[in-house]
């Protein structure tokens, strides 16, 4: 399995200015919104966008890289499941970077910060990210780059909709504390993930890469 | 122990069958797999290869099923496109890929990329179709693959490149531990190469024989009056308009002035065969 995250990784070589825009994005929402945790929500959606596809479209540059994994002595489990982790990992360390950048610029301009939401902040974000890459790689798996990022973006921007409208409401109303929310939060991201990666080893089977 | 061996293969298309295909190669072995475009050699290839599932029948690569994931540390396969993503290097491909094969052997590969001389450093993008080939069987060789499966190598390759892969292919196997199976429809190619050679005509496997039998072998051509004489003893036999064709053992060649014998080239035999096969086609509709 490490071998075959060392691989997908491999992928996002050369490609450091496309994940430096993102971390740009993060630092301007932590000055306008002067709210870290906001801000690293925000950019974790940022960071989705660039970050998942990109494999798929490195690999989709050459029509014959769907035979790439025919290659591998690798079952199709440990290649889409090393894809999840890739990418989650790669998500992992910008969510970390973002943050200190965020840190920097708030400490710089004397924007109002409690230390403790930095914890909050990376866990939101992380968290964040898995849920979003848990919605995209199914449909990309499915409907190919280009179809696929369409349309797992259009269920991210309604799942967010939904979560801002109704969700928030509920969740007042239920009057949780901090803590429970972070834990039901991860425990829906580590749940949809589960999901998402089981579907996603069924479409591959049913389709190949 | 055979290196592959091809077991009641059948896979359906709506518009194509591949039908109930027997091949077995023996280690130390060429064999070449021919047959007109859209005959089913990709097919049967990606079939050997668990790219496409067989609808029925088993594959065996040295004893082992295909479909075992262990298989693919001793089988190499080169298509007539590189599947690697196109920013890579040969240098990349041994840093990302050789850390899958547990016979992976950096000095090997470097001296196969030396040998076809390709540059370590260049760009998939930017090689040639005939690098590319190069590269895939560098790649495939410097893990020792025990088994080579090639679909059509050597097409679009220049004479001396050609020249240079077919000596390559030949030395592979002298060993006896290595064999090859290359599909082609240049048959000049698997003249020289090829110890067996199985010919595909729409799905079938008409012709599977030790390449050394068909040179026993000659094909003669005669007036259709003369056809029921030749019929009985011919391998294969084919009638296009009055003129009769036949594939038959040299030692079995009428003594008479009324044919003409020509020694069996694949060419010949490809054609044959594949007029053979539609006359069969017509007769029985």
């Amino acid at each position: 399995m490490k071998k075959a995250i060392k691989l997908e990784l491999s992928f996002y070589e050369g490609h450091i200015k496309l994940m430096a825009y993102p971390l740009l994005a993060a630092v301007v929402f932590a000055y306008f919104t002067q709210n870290i945790i906001y801000a690293t929500l925000m950019s974790a959606l940022f960071f989705s966008m660039s970050v998942i596809p990109l494999p798929f479209d490195v690999l989709s540059q050459n029509d014959a890289s769907r035979h790439l994994y025919n290659l591998l002595p690798l079952t199709i489990n440990e290649i889409v499941t090393a894809r999840y982790f890739a990418i989650f990992l790669v998500g992992c360390c910008l969510v970390i970077l973002g943050i200190v950048l965020q840190s920097m610029v708030m400490f710089v301009f004397q924007l109002p910060f409690v230390v403790d939401d930095v914890l909050t902040a990376a866990i939101v974000g992380i968290a964040a990210f898995l849920l979003l890459l848990s919605l995209q790689i199914p449909f990309i798996y499915q409907q190919g780059v280009i179809k696929g990022r369409m349309s797992g973006r259009g269920i991210i921007i309604l799942a967010s909709l939904l979560v801002f409208t109704y969700g928030y409401k509920y969740l007042k109303a239920m009057d949780l504390n901090t803590q429970l929310l972070l834990l039901l939060f991860c425990m829906v991201s580590l749940v949809t993930f589960l999901i998402s990666r089981s579907i996603s080893v069924k479409i591959v089977r049913s389709k190949g890469f | 122990m055979n290196a592959l061996e091809l077991v009641n293969i059948s896979k359906k298309y709506p518009s194509f069958l591949l039908e109930n295909i027997n091949i077995s190669l023996p280690m130390g072995k060429i064999m070449g797999l021919l047959g007109q475009n859209g005959a089913g050699k990709t097919t049967l290839l990606q079939v050997i290869n668990n790219e496409i599932e067989a609808d029925s029948g088993q594959v065996y690569v040295l004893g082992k099923s295909n479909k075992a994931v262990s298989v693919k540390q001793f089988v190499g396969i080169v298509t007539d496109a590189i599947p690697f993503p196109n920013m890579w290097t040969p240098i990349s491909i041994e840093k990302n890929m050789g850390q899958f094969y547990s016979n992976w052997d950096t000095k090997k590969y470097h001296n196969h990329l030396m040998f076809f001389n390709l540059e370590a450093n260049k760009k998939i993008s930017e090689l040639s179709r005939g690098m590319k080939v190069k590269l895939m069987i560098s790649f495939a060789c410097a893990y020792d693959a025990k088994l080579l499966v090639l679909d059509e190598p050597t097409s679009g390759l220049d004479p001396v490149s050609r020249r240079e892969l077919l000596i390559y292919f030949k030395q592979y196997v002298s060993d006896g531990k290595h064999s090859i199976l290359f599909s082609s429809h240049i048959t000049s190619d698997l003249d020289k190469v090829a110890d067996f050679v199985a010919f595909l005509v729409e799905g079938k496997l008409c012709l599977y024989s030790e390449k050394s039998a068909l040179t026993d072998c000659c094909i003669i051509h005669g007036n259709i009056e003369d056809a029921d004489r030749i019929n009985s003893e011919a391998i294969y036999f084919s009638i296009d308009g009055h003129i009769f064709s036949a594939l038959i053992k040299k030692e079995k060649v009428p003594e008479s002035n009324r044919f003409s014998a020509l020694p069996a080239e694949l060419d010949d035999i490809m054609i044959l065969l594949d007029r053979s096969y539609k006359n069969e086609e017509s007769n029985q509709t």
